[in-house]
């Protein structure tokens, strides 16, 4: 612990110290990687579980331990429970870092994967060379133009006296991500979730019958609820029912509006909260199973 | 409208017409449009992992940043260096011999997940539960609540608080509702009790309530997207670009 | 061959061509359909207009271009909200890297209306901040519940005379120590964040949510236990506030009626919050009427293909 405490975890920035420690840092990090993949077989289980209940260990303390409330921050801990107290609370933002930036490193994982199927693809001659080599050029030109126009927002001299914000002021790098993200990446975003309306259409016309007394009632709110989303159909029910005369006070509660409303709330709800209920119980079982390395085919294998 | 514009808006037409004509039929400029949207999402996805990300939770931490015109700048937290081996971890799934390690990373972020379920499961649905446990018992034995809009503001305060036998009877449905699905999940299992038989039937009857409910909103969602890209190629492109 | 066969033998693609045309045709006509906003949307609406001018906002905007058909009339109608309020709001995202660049094309969207109408648009620093995107939704709301300030981070903007200062430095920002010490979190969404939200930040800070039709039926239960203050959902939803910008809302006891369109809200007895002025009607308008035919075709075909059935059971019947 001494030797911990002794350790600087911080060092003035841009002086040549703080790269030394980096470098120190790196190779003590990749040496226990090493260390780490030597491990026998039996050791695998345990190792990669005590990453996982480490991890989950810090939250369930931050549940569990009594934190200061409205902690100010010069505020000194009084003993050792709030010592803990204090402790936990400072972490959570770089717990939450930690998380980020492993996660960050992993989305670099799929565009991995994709480099090495698209990249066979061209080099074995498959008969979808074509398309692969256009989905990675595609990325190349996205990805340069990307940190082009950041490195001319952010880091040039120009940067801290034009205003980027003005299209008059952009850059060819500017314009072209511009036209990249803006004018093809946004739109074929889009239209890709679009085509969903399209089957959505055609599975309904060919599909949603009433064929059973579920089936039934389920078509049956459907249309109560689409009708309802359309203003028109609202208001001529609204306008009808009015017509009738008599209590308003009572009829009021059978216009469309009101039927639906009332289908959302009393039936639609409770049987969605229940669902979700169901859904939420699961997970907490699923976290518990996973932070005690249980689940049998889990992280750890 | 300038040049540039009303070429940016033609790209995209193109590109939203390449992709709609999967609907005719499967099609190679459909396959090229498609590859052209997996290489730009990709391509982006790196470009914003790190500028928006890595640049500024790890990399400003870890090197610090030397302070402008007096000021003290803050130092550097070399120790986030550690996260770069533990991370690249996650490349060994690639290996074959220690493609194991690249679940000490995935079990990090699952144990952050894990560690506060606890937490999130009260505070998500204690007020769930809470809300759920509603009157039964009507206060006021008169069937609909009669209309506020002409009492004063105390009058008005009494009929709120008042239970009518109509809300009652809304309360009552909307018990069993939660009550006969919860049990239509839990009890999945062949029950030979007539009653709890029954409660599993009507649970699936009201369960496709909500369902009914979720495909009318679903549809809508869906349309919008559609009737967001004729707006795009007929409004914004064509009538106010192109014939403008 | 018989209608029911006929029926059922029609080709998708005519289906796909009828969608098309309809949502197109319906595009053109300019016709104010009347409505009726949701209680949840005007409850949100009326949150939203209550909030002291000097509570900034924080705005979670978790939204893209793949449901740019929702979301973006939702974010502008919000947008346009907050500006004319003059609320100072603090934007950022987790949900996908592409949602702060979508986000920051409709402010300037809207600072260009602005700029045209000869108001002054809203700047970074001085009217806003953009933290832009913070992976892991999870433990960004856990952080920002110990500590906001250090779940944001040092991120800087640039302001408008051009120097980059981090984000803490702006004067309205100076009070806001803790989550509570915003006026409310709004989460523009078509996924799970709003989950994360009410998990780890309810009852830290009311929750306002705009969300796609997808989500929003699992989204009334939390509405209803009041862990969201309000919500608007969908296209239906966009409308509800172009429409509540447009004609004031009004409580149940109000005396003073604006006009007839005036939204009256059953929650808040005796609010007053009259129209706002410029431009209110937008997308949501501009599209409600297709959303209209679209629905109607919906019904058409469930209604003709469950005929075909029917048809084919009676012909059945009769062999």
């Amino acid at each position: 612990m001494d030797l911990m405490a002794q350790i600087s975890w911080s060092h003035r920035a841009g002086e040549g110290g703080i790269w030394t420690m980096m470098l120190v840092g790196f190779f003590i990090g990749m040496a226990l990687m090493f260390v780490i993949s030597r491990a026998p077989t039996r050791a695998r289980r345990p190792i990669v579980g005590a990453f996982t209940f480490l991890s989950g260990l810090f939250y369930v303390m931050l549940y569990l331990w009594p934190t200061p409330k409205s902690k100010g921050q010069f505020d000194i801990p009084q003993g050792p429970v709030e010592s803990v107290g204090f402790f936990l609370q400072d972490t959570v933002p770089v717990v939450k870092d930690f998380a980020s930036i492993l996660t960050a490193f992993l989305l670099g994982l799929g565009v991995f994967s994709l480099l090495r199927i698209h990249l066979s693809r061209i080099f074995k001659g498959h008969k979808d060379r074509f398309f692969s080599a256009t989905l990675l050029v595609s990325m190349v030109l996205m990805m340069i133009v990307g940190y082009a126009q950041w490195y001319q927002r952010e880091f040039t001299a120009a940067a801290k006296t034009t205003d980027y914000g003005n299209p008059d002021n952009w850059t060819g790098a500017m314009q072209a991500f511009d036209f990249l993200f803006d004018g093809l990446l946004q739109q074929m975003d889009a239209a890709m979730f679009s085509i969903i309306a399209f089957f959505i259409l055609s599975a309904a016309y060919r599909a949603f019958r009433i064929r059973s007394v579920e089936a039934t009632i389920m078509l049956g709110t459907a249309l109560i609820l689409m009708l309802s989303l359309m203003g028109l159909v609202d208001y001529l029910s609204t306008t009808a029912v009015a017509s009738l005369g008599g209590d308003q006070n009572v009829l009021q509660n059978f216009t469309l509006k009101s039927v639906s409303d009332w289908i959302k709330n009393n039936l639609q709800s409770p049987s969605l909260r229940a669902m979700e209920f169901g859904v939420g119980l699961g997970a907490l079982a699923m976290g518990l199973r996973l932070w005690l390395n249980l689940e049998r085919g889990g992280v750890g294998g | 409208m300038d040049g540039y514009t009303k070429l940016k808006l033609a790209a995209g037409v193109l590109a939203t017409v390449g992709l709609y004509s999967v609907l005719y039929r499967e099609n190679k400029f459909y396959r090229f449009v498609e590859h052209v949207f997996l290489g730009l999402a990709a391509g982006f996805t790196v470009f914003a992992v790190w500028a928006e990300t890595l640049k500024v939770q790890w990399w400003d931490k870890m090197t610090g940043s030397q302070g402008e015109a007096g000021s003290p700048g803050t130092p550097g937290f070399w120790a986030y260096i550690l996260l770069l081996p533990i991370g690249l971890m996650g490349y060994m799934v690639f290996s074959k011999k220690h493609n194991w390690m690249s679940r000490i990373p995935i079990g990090v972020i699952l144990g952050f997940w894990s560690g506060q379920q606890i937490q999130i499961f009260w505070n998500k649905w204690g007020p769930q539960l809470n809300d759920s446990m509603k009157p039964i018992i009507p206060t006021n034995w008169s069937l609909f609540r009669p209309d506020m809009s002409q009492m004063t503001p105390e009058a008005a305060a009494v009929v709120q608080n008042d239970i009518y036998l109509s809300q009652a009877i809304n309360n009552l449905i909307f018990t069993f509702t939660i009550l006969a699905v919860l049990s239509y999940f839990f009890f999945s299992f062949d029950l030979k009790s007539k009653f709890m038989q029954t409660m599993n039937k009507s649970g699936r009857w009201l369960l496709m309530v909500g369902l009914g409910a979720i495909f009318g909103s679903t549809v809508m969602a869906r349309f919008a997207l559609v009737i967001d890209r004729m707006f795009f190629i007929f409004v914004e492109f064509l009538q106010r670009a192109l014939f403008a | 061959m018989s209608l029911a066969q006929r029926l059922s033998s029609i080709n998708s693609q005519f289906l796909y061509l009828a969608l098309i045309v309809v949502t197109t045709i319906f595009l053109f006509p300019q016709i104010k359909i009347p409505n009726k906003p949701d209680q949840a949307a005007i409850d949100l609406y009326v949150a939203v207009s209550q909030i002291p001018a000097d509570k900034p906002l924080l705005i979670q905007s978790d939204w893209t271009n793949s449901s740019r058909g929702e979301s973006s009339g939702q974010f502008e109608a919000l947008m346009r909200i907050l500006m004319r309020r003059g609320q100072k709001f603090v934007l950022y995202s987790v949900g996908d890297p592409q949602a702060p660049q979508v986000a920051r094309n409709v402010i300037a969207i809207i600072n260009k209306e602005r700029v045209d109408a000869g108001q002054q648009p809203y700047l970074p620093l001085r009217d806003y901040v953009d933290v832009g995107f913070l992976p892991n939704a999870e433990g960004v709301g856990q952080a920002m519940k110990a500590n906001i300030r250090r779940a944001f981070g040092d991120k800087t903007n640039r302001g408008a005379d051009g120097q980059e200062r981090t984000i803490w430095s702006t004067p309205w920002l100076a009070q806001s120590k803790s989550v509570k010490d915003f006026g409310m979190l709004i989460n523009i969404t078509a996924s799970s964040t709003i989950d994360v939200l009410i998990e780890r930040l309810g009852g830290e800070v009311p929750l306002g949510l705009l969300c796609t039709g997808v989500i929003g039926p699992q989204m009334i239960p939390f509405y209803n236990g009041k862990q969201l203050v309000g919500l608007s959902i969908g296209l239906k939803g966009v409308y509800d506030l172009e429409w509540m910008m447009e004609h004031g809302v009004r409580g149940a006891q109000t005396r003073e009626v604006a006009g007839p369109d005036e939204v009256v809200s059953a929650n808040h007895p005796d609010i007053k919050i009259p129209k706002l002025e410029g431009k209110n009607l937008d997308r949501g308008s501009k599209y409600y009427l297709s959303l209209h035919a679209a629905l109607a075709l919906m019904i058409i075909c469930v209604i003709l293909g469950n005929l075909t059935l029917i048809g084919a059971r009676l012909k059945g019947r009769k062999a």
